[in-house]
């Protein structure tokens, strides 16, 4: 028998408790307007995603956009990315995308008036990492995203929208 | 208990002790340095010829010398320039390829040489894997320049943070002021020769204000930050400095995302935009920037700026157009000469005028005479029958010698099968003159396939050089290069 494993599994034990478990995963997004905020699950999001069922939570929200835009939306939550998550994080890690991480953050954040550049990264990392065999979605990097909640600013994202900035 | 779990749990043990104890462990370094890499040739015109890279890194003294080397100069004349590692799939010149620096050092009429890749976080990946990783694409190459402020050799790049290097031209590791700058510096500041400040910049493709404007002070404390308007995220290369303005050409050379994603060079010429010329107030951040608006053009280089009689000289090379797609047809298109530029600080008109009709680039001056009144400029000259003859860019045949005060000219032509790089102006330790000092350059030699460094006279700059100092190997085309005086 071969106890080789076993040092390996032994070696693993050792470092395993040392890399602290991910003690939160949003499942709200907060769209900010101004002082205004307006709350919405990532359930809903995904219920949409999945089966283009738009739910009572959604509704208000979906009632804002066009058809056109809802559709786009979809195609957008939808979307499978198969990026692993090493080659993620060194794309991550270079200026160029460090400087488009951080206009996303000014957009996407933990706590408004916060830029998300750290919880973007570590969450778009994570969802590729933890991805299954068809890659992975938005609504997966939301689910990794480190706070229970992800703070949008829906001003400047409009603004970025009209202009196209991504 | 059996021997092989007695083993197991003994190990284990040790284990648990290194890794819960410090207990001092020399550890071996995780990439070794080796003297060769693996070689690698391309088909690609910017990778073959004078351009190909070169996969050791050497140490040699006593070089041969023909004629003399002035004993007075002690230092190092340090150049960097684009040598990838790994073969890459493809490949856009003039933004990527692993920063090499290659390094003559000076010491009482002697020479020696040094060649050092620049270790930064990206190779160190693509070490790790053996071969080029496309997602490193937009990685800090630390490629173009290398500057020496306050005793601190900063290699630049101008989309990510300097390196910091070592005089032995070992990697210290990204260099951020105290972590007073993030993101980017350009790869082309300026060292004001009275007070010893660095001016530079950074520019963002995402975020607004697209500019930055930094000074450090002469101990390399950042003294201002501020953020200059720009409409549009361009790529601006280079800045020159005068004793009250700093000066920037924003020219419509745009960032876009798209032709980034479809693995293009990421920029669009839109002329139709026309270039702003920048004018920011050295002393006073709480001024507004001067813009003055003129036809489109594109500026890689300048050669230096000054003020006299309230009116601003400018001297650039000035391309009407720019091609920025990595072919030799793109290159040999680009065409461009080099311009004054003069702005009357009252009334704030421009006029031009052009120093002469060859193409050039790659101005350099004596940097003593940066931001101030100054006689001389140098710059290689581009010859595009003899590019479209090669079918390999960054043949320069000859080095010209520019007088702009009394706008002549002098050329020191190279030997048959020789071709030079950006010059650099040694000065004299112990003289003032523009004339007291030296222009030296690597030179190949495709009939040997070496490099040689000439020294050349600036008082008599058509002539023979001083001296040459023969190397055994091929230095590569590279970019910029500075030189850097000892300390003693």
């Amino acid at each position: 028998m071969n106890k080789f494993p076993h040092f390996f599994l032994g070696l693993w034990g050792l470092i395993l408790p040392l890399i602290p478990q991910a003690a939160f995963s949003a499942d709200k997004i907060y769209f900010i307007y101004g002082p205004l905020n307006f709350p919405l699950s990532v359930d809903a999001l995904e219920i949409y995603a999945k089966e283009g069922r738009i739910n009572k939570e959604f509704a208000l929200y979906a009632s804002q956009f066009d058809e056109q835009t809802l559709i786009e939306l979809r195609e957008t939550l939808q979307k499978r990315h198969t990026i692993t998550g090493i080659k993620f994080s060194r794309l991550l890690r270079t200026p160029l995308m460090e400087d488009l991480l951080k206009s996303m953050g000014e957009i996407f954040s933990t706590h408004p008036n916060s830029n998300g550049f750290y919880a973007i990264r570590g969450a778009l990392v994570s969802a590729a990492i933890h991805q299954d065999e068809e890659g992975w979605t938005a609504i997966d990097v939301m689910r990794h995203f480190p706070t229970d909640s992800i703070s949008i600013d829906t001003k400047l994202a409009t603004e970025m929208l009209k202009t196209n900035k991504f | 208990m059996k021997r092989r779990e007695f083993l197991t749990q003994s190990a284990l043990t040790a284990l648990g002790a290194i890794a819960f104890h410090q207990f001092p462990v020399r550890s071996q370094p995780v990439l070794k340095q080796y003297h060769t890499y693996k070689s690698w040739e391309s088909d690609n015109a910017f990778l073959k010829g004078i351009n190909a890279p070169v996969f050791q890194e050497l140490d040699i003294d006593n070089l041969k010398v023909s004629g003399t080397i002035p004993p007075e100069i002690k230092g190092m004349y340090v150049r960097n320039g684009p040598n990838p590692m790994f073969q890459p799939s493809a490949y856009n010149y003039p933004l990527e390829g692993d920063g090499m620096l290659h390094g003559i050092y000076f010491d009482q009429g002697k020479a020696s040489y040094k060649n050092r890749w620049i270790q930064t976080s990206g190779l160190a990946y693509e070490r790790f894997e053996g071969k080029e990783l496309s997602e490193l694409k937009f990685k800090n190459y630390a490629n173009t320049n290398i500057v020496n402020h306050n005793g601190k050799l900063l290699a630049l790049y101008e989309i990510g943070l300097p390196y910091e290097m070592t005089q032995d031209l070992e990697t210290v590791g990204e260099y951020n002021f105290q972590g007073k700058l993030e993101q980017s510096m350009t790869a082309h500041p300026k060292i004001d020769p009275v007070t010893k400040e660095l001016h530079f910049y950074r520019y963002s493709f995402f975020n607004k204000p697209y500019l930055h404007y930094y000074v450090a002070d002469q101990q390399g404390k950042i003294i201002r930050d501020s953020a200059i308007d720009v409409e549009r995220p361009v790529l601006i290369h280079d800045m020159a400095i005068t004793e009250n303005y700093a000066i920037f050409f924003d020219c419509p050379l745009i960032f876009n995302l798209e032709e980034a994603k479809k693995n293009n060079t990421p920029f669009v010429w839109q002329p139709e935009l026309g270039t702003n010329i920048i004018l920011v107030n050295r002393h006073d951040a709480n001024q507004k920037p001067i813009y003055l608006k003129t036809e489109a053009f594109w500026v890689w280089h300048f050669m230096n700026a000054y003020e006299a009689n309230n009116q601003l000289m400018i001297d650039f090379v000035q391309y009407p157009d720019i091609r920025l797609e990595s072919n030799i047809e793109a290159i040999i298109a680009n065409q461009s000469n080099l311009q004054r530029m003069t702005i009357d600080l009252n009334n704030h008109q421009i006029s031009q005028q052009s120093f002469d009709d060859r193409y050039v680039d790659f101005p350099v001056i004596d940097n003593r005479r940066t931001g101030q009144p100054y006689r001389f400029g140098y710059t290689p000259y581009i010859d595009t029958n003899l590019l479209s003859q090669k079918r390999i860019p960054n043949y320069f045949p000859s080095l010209i010698q520019y007088d702009v005060v009394n706008q002549t000219h002098k050329v020191h032509q190279l030997k048959s099968g020789c071709y030079c790089g950006e010059p650099t102006f040694i000065p004299n330790p112990n003289k003032q003159s523009e004339l007291d000092g030296y222009v030296v350059t690597f030179v190949y030699n495709e009939n040997t396939k070496t490099s040689e460094l000439l020294i050349l006279d600036p008082a008599n700059f058509d002539q023979e050089p001083i001296g040459i100092v023969h190397l055994p190997v091929r230095v590569p085309s590279g970019f910029h290069g500075n030189w850097i005086a000892s300390a003693t």
